[in-house]
């Protein structure tokens, strides 16, 4: 390498600035990002949010979100006892604390009885326009036959809506339309009833009354301690309950208990860690000192990265953070190199020297971590990009934590030994070592791509959601218990696009129509059009009622009127000409226009998006099989699609691992000969060859937060052979076992912050910390048997 | 996966819904306070005797199957006063349910069973509402069979039951108590007299809406029998 110039010039003030402009600098980023977004920076706790978005059309994609935005904060509570009374009023209870509360946008438990008179209006005034499919057909097909119907159901003993209006309704309209709107009701799955004004069901001998409620934002900051979800835990938990169970559901609960496992996750993994490498560093260097600069540095880079990161993204998902503390073995990386020789390098005088002997290979290290890290931020994919960051500016905290500001520590005058040294023992026979290496390093290539090659079949890029997160406890209890009592488990929907509300209604009428053949009608689903229908649905409608104005006098009679009053209603039907019940024309009262709010998603970028939900999807494939052909028609069903989306992302990010690996090569070509230069280059490849091995042995699938854990390894695998091969060059100073011992422990305090991520219970962090561990001690192992120099 | 719940239950954010069910609910209540008091009074002959409720249910088991003639007249309120729709036609009423055969002035039928009403026309078309998963249709199911087995208190546990007699003439009122029964309907009146056989026997049921309109059902020629022809188990075939 060079002669450090630059370096010679700068004195410790220059480096404690420099140190200084990178933390204040970051530090001031923040306050004025804090500032400008009005303090809306969050930590993000939504477990979905952590996969990558769908690869599906933007607009699709927006439109989608959009729904999940709509239902994502909605939370259920089920009050359950054997008499409905003391579950009416446990529920009651419950309600009356929760009401009022800043964490709630709203609350319901009570369904208001007046609305009903308002619902037969409406259906009074559109009954012209309102008529199903079945009705139109059979009017056109015989409107006597509709007539007699409708003569039928006034003398019958029941009718659902009242009588009032049958002179200005002789045909029941009305009531076929309520019976159609029941049957759509009915179809979309609702199995609660209103009971005594609160929303009930009964199953098995126990009475269930539900409290709904949709979390404000301050009550969904699930990192928050006051926040919406731990508020209903607690007042279960000591209010009067009247010998209630209560059941929760809702993305919220889930996401509230993943959030704090993730939370205990990241204090047991840091706690763990952190104390190991403590253990370690007091056996070594034997005093606190090392110990309390590392872990302050760990702090100080920790919270850098957390601060740049935020200030960045304004969101930080709170897997970025577990993810980042396996900063802790990357950062003390550093440390251990400068402590090592602060300790044990009599040679070096001076915090300076140590630093300009450091300065190389630390610097490549970093290069060379920092370029993984950056081609990282070009996925397409948030928690990627966060965790890029968060590890770029952690490491580069630690660096210049390393580089400025421990050279400020006077260098012990006497005892500047190292006793765990004594364990590297320089190997005399160069040839036999030389052997030994190369034989080693031929084995591992050899064990490695045999490996593959036998078990090539358990090599597949396959992510499978359904593993990554398991309900369990009572999370999976009450989400068992509530599809039972509710009959309600949508997995996947239809997203409806059209050019205006007319064509995107159009268009799911038509899917309606192809669901219903697809099932025998037998398939459940809510949609916008079966209460509001498309205009041509209505024009439809209406061209159909005009065939019964003929049978009017008639009907008339038939009821006990005056057959002139036919001239009245064609008079009426004929005023409302051109009025069509229309969601973007207001014409629909806001009680419809909410209960339908989650399948009309509205105008989004000039394009109108409707959804259609099934109650329950047997087989999404042949689902998707029926819209594969419409361009504006997409079945949504984020389990399988999210994984087939992972899939392709698992591929990219083997594709940037490709990039990366050139770049780096070149990078290398730069500083080093072509021997050491392939050298160097050849660890990322025995890396991913041994855990490809490893994971084709096992039959684990090579999934999205394997192959990112790899690209991670691909930074810090580098590390160790940059450092030996520093370590080659200053052969003659006295220092060839100083270095590799330093790698040594660096290698061992990393590979415990990834090996404590590999035992956690949360399958993509699992996945990561194991290939990690594997790619970590494969490069370890391997640059080892490269070194010539132990 | 939490995914699922994202979606799940968000029809329940609306009320409008659960209005709509309510009012099915509100139907299927009407039929079921019908039938169960239908069932109640008809199963009771017995009134005659010491003419209280709690005698009349002793007998409830005694006569499974009640049929005969019906006239409903309906009195329909508008905004231009009021109108009757009459019809007439048969009953049967059993363990199984109601069936309805109107004859005039339209031929038609209802059946009703704890489970489902389905409606024929004459020309064969039906049309059917289903309510075995609407657990208020099953406890109102649950609540008929308590009924049947003369069990009164679950009718004293939805109305609040007024009886009363005149000579050889009773009669009952019944209050809603629930809210959501109390919106539609006003009170159900159930008359009858002490037949020839010295048994009880309903002639009528006049069920008030809040509205002002009415329904009157009056019966005649009232057979009862031991069990259902094969002709009539065919209406509850499933």
């Amino acid at each position: 390498m060079k002669k450090h110039t630059l370096l010679n010039k700068l004195n410790n003030k220059h480096f404690v600035g420099i140190w200084a402009i990178f933390h204040i600098g970051l530090l001031l980023f923040f306050g004025i990002t804090y500032f400008v977004s009005r303090g809306n920076l969050v930590i993000d706790a939504d477990l979905f949010n952590m996969f990558p978005k769908s690869f599906n059309e933007e607009s699709i994609r927006k439109a989608d979100e959009k729904l999940t935005e709509l239902t994502g904060q909605n939370v259920f509570v089920l009050v359950a006892n054997e008499s409905f009374d003391d579950a009416k009023a446990a529920a009651e209870n419950l309600y009356n604390k929760l009401n009022g509360s800043s964490n709630f946008k709203s609350l319901s438990l009570y369904s208001d009885f007046n609305d009903f008179d308002e619902v037969v209006e409406l259906l009074y005034k559109y009954r012209f326009n309102l008529l199903d499919d079945d009705s139109i057909q059979m009017i056109e097909n015989s409107p006597e036959d509709f007539a007699g119907e409708a003569l039928m159901t006034a003398y019958s003993p029941f009718t659902v809506l009242p009588l009032d209006n049958l002179e200005e309704d002789p045909f029941m309209l009305s009531e076929t339309i309520a019976n159609h709107y029941l049957n759509a009701v009915q179809s979309s799955g609702i199995a609660m009833n209103v009971k005594d004004g609160v929303l009930a069901s009964e199953s098995d001998g126990l009475w269930y009354v539900m409290l709904r409620g949709i979390l404000s934002k301050k009550g969904a900051a699930l990192a928050s301690s006051d926040n919406g979800i731990s508020e209903i835990y607690n007042l279960c938990a000591t209010e009067e309950n009247f010998g209630s169970r209560y059941i929760f559901s809702g993305t919220p609960f889930n996401s509230h208990q993943s959030s704090n496992s993730a939370m205990k996750e990241i204090t047991i993994i840091s706690a763990v860690s952190l104390g190991i490498v403590i253990i370690m560093l007091l056996v070594v260097f034997r005093t606190p000192l090392p110990i309390i600069c590392s872990v302050g540095s760990i702090l100080v880079s920790i919270l850098t990265a957390f601060i740049a990161t935020l200030a960045v993204f304004h969101k930080m998902h709170i897997l970025t953070l577990v993810f980042g503390t396996s900063l802790i073995g990357s950062c003390i990386d550093y440390s251990l190199h400068y402590f090592t020789h602060n300790y044990g390098n009599k040679s070096m005088i001076s915090g300076d020297e140590i630093r300009k002997h450091l300065v190389s290979g630390l610097s490549m290290a970093i290069i060379s971590s920092g370029i993984c890290y950056i081609i990282l931020m070009f996925a397409p994919f948030n928690l990627l990009k966060q965790m890029s960051m968060f590890s770029i500016v952690g490491l580069i905290s630690s660096y210049l934590t390393t580089l400025c500001l421990y050279p400020l520590i006077p260098v012990p005058k006497n005892d500047r030994e190292i006793k765990m040294l004594k364990i590297m023992r320089p190997v005399n026979n160069q040839r036999r070592r030389q052997l030994i290496g190369r034989i080693a390093i031929t084995t591992l290539f050899v064990f490695s791509i045999g490996s593959i090659l036998i078990f090539n079949k358990n090599i597949a890029i396959h992510n499978d959601l359904n593993k990554l997160y398991t309900m369990k406890g009572k999370i999976l209890e009450d989400r068992l218990e509530t599809v039972k009592i509710i009959k309600y488990n949508p997995t996947g929907w239809f997203i409806i696009r059209g050019e205006s509300e007319k064509d995107a209604l159009e268009k799911e009428e038509r899917l309606c129509k192809q669901l219903d053949e697809y099932s025998n009608g037998e398939m459940g689903y809510i949609s916008t059009s079966k209460f509001v229908p498309s205009e041509t649905h209505q024009q439809r409608s209406r061209d159909a009622f005009e065939k019964l104005l003929a049978l009017a006098p008639d009907q008339y009679e038939a009821l006990g009127f005056d057959p002139s009053m036919a001239e009245d209603l064609e008079q009426m039907f004929h005023e409302t000409d051109g009025e069509y019940f229309a969601l973007s024309k207001s014409t629909v009262p806001s009680y419809l226009s909410s209960a339908i709010s989650t399948a009309w998603l509205g105008e989004m970028d000039g394009k109108y998006y409707t959804v259609v939900m099934p109650n329950i999807i047997d087989d999404a494939d042949a689902l998707t099989e029926m819209v594969k052909d419409e361009k504006d028609i997409f079945f949504i069903s984020k389990l399988s699609d999210m994984g087939k989306d992972l899939d392709k992302l698992t591929l990219m990010v083997l594709k940037f691992f490709a990039i990366s690996y050139l770049f780096m090569f070149v990078i290398l070509k730069f500083f080093y000969s072509w021997k050491q230069a392939l050298k160097i280059i050849s660890i990322p490849l025995l890396i991913v060859l041994i855990t490809a091995a490893f994971f084709a042995i096992f039959k684990i699938n090579l999934e999205f937060f394997s192959v990112t854990g790899l690209i991670l390894v691909f930074g810090l695998g580098l590390d160790y052979i940059i450092y030996m091969m520093e370590n080659e060059k200053n052969k003659g100073k006295n220092t060839n076992t100083l270095e590799p011992f330093a790698t040594l422990l660096s290698f061992v305090t990393t590979i415990v912050s990834f090996g404590a991520l590999a035992l956690s219970s949360f399958q993509p962090v699992h996945l990561m910390g194991l290939s990690i561990f594997l790619g970590l001690a494969s490069a370890y192992i391997s640059t080892m048997f490269y070194d010539r120099s132990l | 996966m939490d995914l699922r719940c994202k979606s799940l239950f968000y029809l329940y954010e609306s009320d409008f819904f659960c209005l709509m069910f309510r009012r099915f609910t509100m139907k299927n209540l009407k039929i079921s306070a019908l039938v169960t008091v239908l069932l109640v009074l008809a199963l009771n002959g017995v009134f005659a005797q010491a003419l209280s409720l709690k005698s009349v249910c002793g007998d409830l088991a005694a006569n499974p199957v009640t049929k005969g003639d019906f006239t409903q007249t309906k009195t329909v309120v508008t905004s231009k006063g009021s109108r009757e729709l009459k019809s007439t036609g048969k009953f049967l009423f059993c363990l199984d349910g109601i069936v309805w055969n109107t004859e005039k002035p339209l031929a038609s039928s209802m059946i009703i069973t704890p489970t489902k009403i389905t409606q024929i026309s004459a020309n064969g078309n039906k049309n059917t509402i289903d309510g075995k998963d609407n657990p208020t249709f099953a406890s109102i199911a649950s609540s008929l069979t308590a009924v049947f087995s003369g069990d009164l208190s679950k009718l004293e546990e939805n109305f609040t039951v007024d009886f009363s007699v005149q000579g050889t003439e009773w009669k009952i009122s019944l209050k809603p108590k629930s809210a959501a029964f109390s919106k539609s309907i006003n009170s159900i009146f159930l008359s009858g007299n002490v037949n020839a056989s010295k048994k009880a026997q309903m002639n009528q049921i006049e069920i008030v809406e809040q509205n002002g309109g009415a329904i009157k059902y009056s019966f005649t020629n009232q057979t009862i029998s031991k069990e259902l022809s094969s002709d009539e188990k065919a209406y509850f075939a499933k």
